[in-house]
């Protein structure tokens, strides 16, 4: 805590104890506190005084390559002309698959809160399967945050049609540079699944996931 | 001396420029302050850089000219203790302190507006998470000092932490992609060039999954009237970070409609979203229901809540919502519209609103925000202030109303948000012409500058409550007469917690700075005045000192070998003016600069009978004892200008017993400099010192004591004699 002169010692000027005292007492409680101007120059500088001592915030956005562009692990680029060139039965047979990653650099331990949030595409064609006389095979795209191999949130939906939505969660975690992982999963292909566009021979697209954008706030104090 | 009468002054009072004066008044009391010990006049101030670092010179202010304004954004929500703010020629700094000797300032806006002589500084108001800034020029801008970590890191950031306030215009509308319907096979889906999708959801319970929970719009034809079509319209809201709302955009619409062998299906809107301006935390979306002749609401365009996209990114949104999922009707504009202030002078917060003025093109205007969200204000809220009253000068909140100084006039705002405000005219005789000189004082009310003096507001008009102006400057009104008036409005005032006293600064004797403090003590009921302060901009630290701009800054860097005081300073008990940088042997060096010259006059003493001719014998300074430092007494008779004599100087000690030790020099003294390790700490005391006056016969009679050394004056005591002699007949004419 900054405090200025209380008192100052002068030549022919008594030898104040007040003076002294109220002057002291500025300069330990100014000693003890926080307050960086006043300690020697050298004491604290930028070496020691390190970004994000509080908290630190890490992201990601949509104006980034690879994989924060969309789902692009498992795009397939043969699917009908006016659909997604993303998931289909030919390349994913079920099973989680990693979405979109974001390192945590310098996580020094505490509380944190992460976020995803994006946009799904489930095609709803594909639930009654081909077979009509048989039971369906509901189509759903699982979504989950895994931090570090722990799952912080996990959300099941995505069931029809075109959302944009949000998975959050917070966590205790032990200091490290973690690994945020989001991961998707969606149900795999039945026997009677369409997959082939009979005419064009185009693959037809079941699932997409694109538009991911991860958020994570760290706070150790 | 048995014919010896006393009068006695205990406890002193302030300065009273009038007459008759009261005995205990003093004719002059310039640079004191009161012992908070002894509750006695104290010589004990000065000022002194903010940065104490003996080192560091006038670091980082070195390139500040005269400080325009100044604030100190106390308990900011940021881990720091308070957050200092200034301008100095056109440029907002944020002084970052966070890293000791790498100290600096930070702009955070240059090509701000430099007030004239006759102009104001800008006006800061606190608000929750941020500072907001109006000049009346600029537009008004909200700073929010995050931290800013280390110098590298602040350097780069610190763009970040200014931005407008309130929403300047309504959005963009939003642009809705072209529903494209199912056809009978997916191949024949006809999607059109671009910007079209089609995304559908099954509505019939064959359908497995979700059928019917999602999707817009008609699923079925009818054999009557076959291609229904759906219709909607979308408008987006921007979400401030500080929870504000902007008025909503103009909508965008889409429609569709089902092909005649196709049904069974509702579909999902693609749209187009505009991205904030800086500070936008999120978008809202609203949506009609289906308006087109062949939906439920035919011609109905209300819009209802849809969702809220919570980032400034995404330029897509999908919204597959029923319109039994839709929420609560959109905000009309009577909850937010654009920002009706962009010219705003002055600020304040008030029943949790923050209160703006419209500026010079609507002066008599007051708008205010919805409560704890500065950023939204709707179309109706503002208050017209009594033309008669003029422009709006100044904004300050106390206890249960809002004042509002104007230029001919105040008055106050009562009320709540949600109960309506109303505006109350209090007086249109005192007119307060400065925005930063009022501030409230504890067991008072609000002090304030006027043209003609100081004035406190007292009372309020809750719960039965009156309210008052009166007048406090009757003693100093020749002081406030030297004012150069046209400069009033720069004119700086504040209360420190830590003095107990309030300080207003203001331009004299036609200059435009190098101005004069009076200053109202609580304690002693009474004003005294500062000298030699250069004061252009006045704010208070965390703990009550007061935090000064100097008024002149570098602007006379010419000289070489001397770096003129610039910057930030505070007033406390240090026993100088401020200092320079001299070149010592060509090393550049602090110097402290001379300690302020104290002068106490007494009122002129009659002593009860100016008819009388008293023969002034002694008088005796009541003094705590503060060293050996020669301290001499002027005697003034009859109302001269000049002093009928000065006594020899005396040691403020002990006059009886031996002299107390001092700081010094040894070889200087003789036995009353202090030994270390061998003299006793003193507790100073309060004892008589006895000049010894000859002024010959007078009627009235004055004594002073002009020092730059420590005095603190507890009382004093004159002994005089009376022989009857009256005074003589006038000069004839």
């Amino acid at each position: 805590m900054k405090t200025w002169t209380q008192a100052e010692p002068r030549d022919l000027h008594l030898l104040d104890g007040d003076g002294y005292n109220s002057e002291f007492q500025a300069l330990a409680s100014s000693a003890i506190s926080l307050d960086r101007t006043q300690l020697p120059i050298t004491c604290i500088d930028d070496d020691n005084l390190t970004s994000g001592a509080v908290h630190t915030i890490w992201c990601n956005t949509l104006t980034g390559s690879g994989n924060t562009d969309g789902q692009q692990l498992l795009a397939d680029p043969t699917t009908i002309p006016s659909a997604f060139q993303a998931v289909t039965y030919q390349n994913y047979s079920g099973g989680w698959q990693p979405l979109c990653t974001l390192t945590l650099s310098g996580f020094k331990g505490g509380s944190l809160f992460v976020e995803w949030s994006g946009c799904g595409y489930v095609n709803g064609w594909c639930h009654q399967t081909l077979n009509v006389d048989y039971p369906g095979n509901p189509k759903h795209i699982t979504t989950r945050i895994v931090v570090a191999g722990v799952t912080v949130a996990e959300k099941y939906g995505m069931e029809q049609g075109c959302r944009s939505t949000r998975l959050f969660g917070t966590m205790q975690f032990p200091p490290g540079d973690h690994v945020v992982t989001v991961q998707w999963s969606a149900t795999g292909p039945g026997s009677d699944d369409p997959v082939l566009d009979e005419v064009t021979s185009d693959h037809i697209v079941v699932y997409h996931v694109w538009g991911s954008k991860i958020m994570a706030v760290g706070r150790w104090r | 001396m048995k014919d010896i009468a006393v009068t006695v002054a205990r406890p002193l009072g302030g300065l009273q420029t009038t007459l008759p004066q009261a005995p205990t008044a003093a004719s002059l009391l310039t640079n004191w302050t009161v012992d908070k010990a002894t509750n006695a006049w104290s010589s004990k101030v000065g000022y002194e850089r903010y940065r104490p670092d003996p080192l560091a010179g006038f670091d980082p202010f070195t390139s500040t000219w005269r400080i325009d304004s100044l604030h100190v954004y106390q308990g900011a929500s940021t881990g720091s203790r308070q957050i200092i703010l200034f301008e100095s020629r056109g440029t907002l700094y944020l002084l970052h302190e966070a890293v000791g000797s790498n100290m600096a300032i930070l702009a955070l806006a240059t090509g701000r507006r430099v007030p004239s002589a006759g102009q104001p500084g800008s006006t800061y108001t606190d608000v929750a998470g941020g500072v907001v800034i109006c000049n009346g020029e600029d537009t008004p801008v909200f700073v929010r000092p995050w931290p800013l970590g280390g110098s590298a890191d602040a350097s780069s950031t610190i763009d970040q932490c200014i931005r407008s306030l309130g929403f300047a215009t309504v959005p963009g509308a939003p642009d809705p992609l072209r529903v494209v319907t199912m056809a009978s096979t997916p191949t024949s889906i006809t999607r059109g060039t671009s910007d079209a999708v089609c995304l559908w959801w099954p509505v019939r319970s064959t359908a497995l999954g979700q059928f019917g929970e999602w999707g817009l719009g008609r699923s079925t034809n009818t054999e009557t009237d076959p291609d229904q079509t759906s219709t909607y319209a979308w408008a987006v809201s921007f979400l401030s970070d500080t929870g504000s709302e902007s008025a909503l955009s103009t909508v965008g619409t889409s429609s569709w409609l089902l092909r005649a062998s196709v049904s069974g299906f509702r579909y999902c809107a693609a749209i187009r979203i505009p991205v904030g301006p800086l500070g936008t935390a999120g978008r809202r979306i609203y949506r009609t229901k289906n308006y087109s002749n062949d939906g439920d609401q035919p011609g109905d365009t209300t819009l209802f809540y849809v969702d809220d996209v919570r980032n400034n990114l995404d330029e897509l949104f999908f919204d597959p919502y029923e319109t039994s999922a839709l929420g609560a009707e959109a905000p009309s504009l009577v909850e937010s519209t654009a920002f009706p202030a962009p010219r705003a002078r002055v600020s304040a917060v008030f029943a949790d609103c923050l209160w703006l003025d419209g500026g010079t093109i609507e002066p008599n205007i007051l708008f205010h925000s919805h409560p704890g969200r500065p950023d939204q204000y709707g179309a109706s809220s503002f208050v017209r202030v009594p033309s008669n009253l003029g422009g709006v000068v100044g904004m300050l909140s106390h206890y249960t109303t809002l004042i509002v100084f104007c230029e001919s006039g105040i008055c106050v705002v009562n009320g709540t948000f949600s109960n309506g405000f109303t505006v109350s005219s209090i007086t249109s005789q005192v007119a307060c012409r400065s925005p930063h000189a009022a501030d409230s004082v504890p067991g008072m009310g609000v002090l304030f500058l006027a043209e003609d003096g100081v004035y406190v507001l007292r009372g309020g008009l809750v719960g039965g409550s009156e309210m008052s102006v009166e007048c406090l400057s009757d003693p100093i009104t020749s002081i406030l007469s030297r004012a150069t008036s046209d400069c009033m409005a720069r004119a700086q005032a504040r209360y420190s917690p830590t003095e107990r006293a309030w300080h207003c600064y203001f331009a004299v004797d036609g200059n435009e700075r190098s101005p004069i403090g009076i200053v109202w003590h609580v304690e002693r009921q009474g004003w005294s005045i500062r000298d030699s302060f250069p004061v252009s901009a006045l704010d208070r630290v965390y703990n009550g000192t007061l935090l000064f701009g100097h008024d002149v800054g570098t602007v006379d860097a010419s000289n070489e070998d001397l770096t003129p005081e610039c910057g930030l300073f505070v007033i406390t008990a240090v026993r100088h003016l401020g200092g320079a940088i001299v070149d010592i042997d060509d090393v550049p060096t602090f110097v402290p600069g001379n300690p302020p010259t104290s002068v106490y006059r007494s009122a002129w003493q009659d002593f009860g009978d100016p008819n009388l001719l008293k023969q002034v014998h002694y008088v005796t300074l009541w003094v705590q004892t503060t060293g050996s430092f020669g301290i001499e007494v002027n005697a003034y008779k009859d109302f001269r200008y000049d002093p009928a004599m000065s006594t020899p100087g005396l040691k403020l000690q002990p006059p009886d017993q031996a002299l107390l030790p001092v700081y010094g020099d040894a070889a200087l003294l003789s036995g009353e400099t202090a030994i270390y390790d061998t003299s006793a700490w003193q507790i100073p005391n309060c004892r008589p010192i006895r000049y010894d006056v000859a002024t010959e016969s007078c009627t009235s009679f004055a004594f002073e004591v002009v020092t730059t050394d420590d005095v603190v004056l507890v009382a004093w005591e004159i002994g005089y004699g009376v022989k009857g002699t009256r005074v003589t007949r006038g000069h004839a004419a």
